[in-house]
């Protein structure tokens, strides 16, 4: 009998392929939201932030076999999530030949486009404000202010140490801060 | 204080501003997009695997060819990879390295050349010189502590004048040459070994052989050798 609420017995169960399917049922079930906003708030997109997601989760399938269980299994999710968000963004502009600086603007028309934007609301000008941060910067800002990601799990899944994780979310505040007052 | 206490606070200590929008999801999704999403993803998970190798597949490949190679006729294996590369050196030399090479190899073997004395007599003279003054030193300094209060016999003084004035060259030409050789008749042990072990293959001429056959000289000079703490 599988343990939904027990990553450990999800795992177990995956690799020794006795319920495989179902145990794997679970860990989307369980993780699907969580990832998908982190993905979405990175992507903007829903297409591509289910895009995003499914291949999260293919690659879950076929690594979670050998998943050494370092660390938590929501740990290792948010790092395949992260990464793939990065390749996801970074194989748009080289298709499209665009720089840094036309990533920002790109990502932030598409916020401007969604039917609900409302250009007055903070909440809406906070989104604009994080396509503004550089990529790693807005990766920690999310992690932490959205996910309240403690920064011992955020060194794990950004492989950074925690001194460089709390400097890096400080500017990106302070960022975010300066942009809301000058808009 | 929960974590989420403890964030809003540090949020609050960086910056107010930002700790005071409201926190909430802006982006929507549509009815039911979490529901059917792992039934998609399932899905895809099994589309994806149908093309698959066995696990090990490509950790042992390598073992495998080898031994596909291995196994097979070993002569035409062996050249197999040898045969397909041109005998070629990567490295490069310098213009006429081969033609100019035996002449710097013998240059390199004679050296600078050396400017030796080929008088006779003056090895003869120097090597008499340094032994005489060298015995005569010994005996003065073996004798000086004791005799001192005694008085020092004239030989030792004279030497003492010698060695002190560094004349013995300008005294050594006052010296009858008879005198000299019957000296050297009586105590030529040291200086005849010396002699020969001195001289080296351009410098030993046939009228030196005599100082090659000394056998008692060069006997005498090996003993010496073989005391001497030097070669111990």
């Amino acid at each position: 009998m599988i343990n939904p609420n027990d990553d450990n017995d999800l795992v177990f169960q995956f690799k020794n392929d006795l319920n495989k399917e179902v145990a794997f049922t679970h860990i989307i079930k369980k993780y699907q939201e969580r990832l998908y906003w982190h993905i979405r708030r990175m992507v903007v997109e829903h297409e591509n932030a289910n895009d995003v997601l499914q291949n999260v989760f293919i690659k879950v399938w076929k690594g979670l076999i050998n998943f050494r269980e370092d660390s938590k299994l929501y740990t290792w999710l948010y790092k395949i999530a992260t990464n793939e968000c990065l390749t996801f963004i970074a194989s748009q502009n080289k298709r499209k030949s665009v720089s840094f600086s036309d990533e920002e603007s790109n990502l932030s028309n598409k916020i401007v486009a969604d039917q609900h934007f409302d250009a007055n609301k903070l909440e809406w000008k906070l989104q604009l404000a994080i396509q503004k941060l550089p990529e790693k910067q807005r990766v920690v800002f999310l992690l932490r202010y959205y996910d309240e990601m403690p920064y011992g799990e955020m060194s794990a899944v950004l492989e950074t140490s925690e001194g460089a994780l709390k400097a890096s979310y400080h500017h990106a505040v302070k960022k975010i801060e300066d942009f809301i007052l000058n808009h | 204080m929960n974590q989420n206490e403890k964030i809003q606070e540090e949020l609050l200590i960086i910056s107010e501003v930002v700790a005071n929008i409201p926190k909430c999801n802006v982006f929507e999704v549509s009815e039911g997009y979490f529901s059917n999403a792992s039934a998609e993803i399932l899905i895809k998970c099994a589309d994806s695997s149908v093309f698959e190798t066995p696990e090990t597949y490509f950790e042992q490949l390598p073992e495998i060819i080898l031994d596909k190679i291995k196994n097979a006729d070993s002569a035409e294996n062996e050249n197999l990879i040898l045969s397909t590369q041109e005998k070629q050196h990567p490295y490069t030399i310098p213009n006429n390295y081969f033609e100019t090479l035996p002449d710097n190899i013998l240059q390199a073997v004679k050296g600078p050349a050396k400017v030796i004395s080929i008088s006779k007599n003056q090895i003869w003279i120097k090597l008499v010189a340094a032994v005489l003054v060298g015995l005569i030193g010994f005996v003065i300094i073996i004798n000086l502590p004791k005799k001192q209060d005694e008085g020092i016999s004239a030989i030792e003084k004279e030497a003492k004048k010698i060695i002190l004035n560094k004349s013995f060259e300008s005294e050594f030409e006052q010296i009858d040459e008879k005198e000299m050789a019957n000296y050297l008749e009586e105590n030529g042990h040291d200086v005849n070994a010396a002699l020969v072990a001195s001289l080296n293959e351009d410098e030993i001429s046939l009228d030196n052989d005599e100082l090659m056959y000394d056998e008692e000289a060069v006997d005498h000079y090996l003993t010496d050798l073989k005391t001497s703490p030097k070669f111990n």
